[in-house]
């Protein structure tokens, strides 16, 4: 009896934690959108050459640390055992991946620049280094050379 | 200093080489942190403070590599690149490395 409390005790955290941060994770997609819109004016490129002759180049970047939380991990334990696409997953690095580069254009765009060249996406796993100790974290750092 | 991570600059020639100039840190967040970053880790999310801390040190990184460009005469590094890896627990190290030139208007 008192491992079925036990069990609907940490079932009971598990849905309450997982459904704030599907709520944070919905207010920040928000606000990705929004910075989006306002910085879709700058033009992003990965390729390295420049038509044009720049007057002033610099170099930007953003990045962002997101960790997963234990109501996705037990979401994707569940998937994996069919496979296919962990959404939970894929929501949470998708956001990250915008975040990063809502701030390399804040960066951008607070120095007056207008396009982005080579720009480079880069993924780290910071946190979890030896076996499954630690809270795993994804850093995505984004950085490129702005130009006007 | 004029930093960029493209190789050739349209519009500017490169008139002296000086080789690979780098820069490094490597750190930790307090405990503290890294206990409300554990405690991060049952909504998940964005961990603020790591953000922070890898901002912090790679901006430190950039400085140093500045710093030693500037020894040796150069007004700009080109074709920088970023890499990170953890060397422990709560610790990363942030490596930025790029050729130190001079440049000038062509």
């Amino acid at each position: 009896m008192s491992d079925l409390i036990g069990l609907f005790v940490i079932v009971f955290f598990l849905v309450l934690f997982g459904s704030i941060g599907l709520s944070n994770e919905k207010k920040s997609f928000a606000k990705i959108d929004e910075l989006e819109k306002k910085y879709s004016y700058i033009k992003l490129y990965n390729t390295k050459a420049i038509n044009f002759k720049p007057e002033k180049f610099e170099m930007v970047y953003g990045d962002c640390v997101v960790a997963t939380d234990y109501f996705k991990m037990v979401m994707a334990g569940l998937k994996s055992i069919f496979g296919g696409r962990l959404t939970s997953y894929e929501t949470l690095i998708d956001r990250a991946k915008r975040m990063a580069i809502c701030r390399m254009l804040e960066m951008a765009d607070s120095n007056g620049f207008s396009e982005i060249y080579n720009l480079r996406i880069e993924t780290n796993n910071i946190g979890r280094t030896s076996g499954n100790n630690g809270n795993p974290a994804i850093e995505i750092f984004v950085y490129g050379t702005a130009v006007k | 200093m004029i930093l960029s991570n493209l190789e050739v600059i349209p519009g500017k020639k490169v008139v002296t080489h000086f080789g690979i100039v780098s820069g490094n840190t490597i750190r930790a967040k307090h405990l503290g942190r890294d206990i409300m970053s554990g405690l991060k880790n049952l909504v998940g999310g964005e961990l603020t403070a790591y953000t922070e801390l890898l901002t912090e040190s790679r901006n430190e990184a950039i400085q140093r590599m500045i710093a030693e460009g500037e020894k040796l005469g150069a007004n700009a590094i080109i074709n920088i690149r970023f890499s990170t890896s953890s060397v422990m627990q709560g610790a990363a190290e942030l490596y930025v490395y790029g050729t130190a030139v001079v440049i000038e208007n062509e």
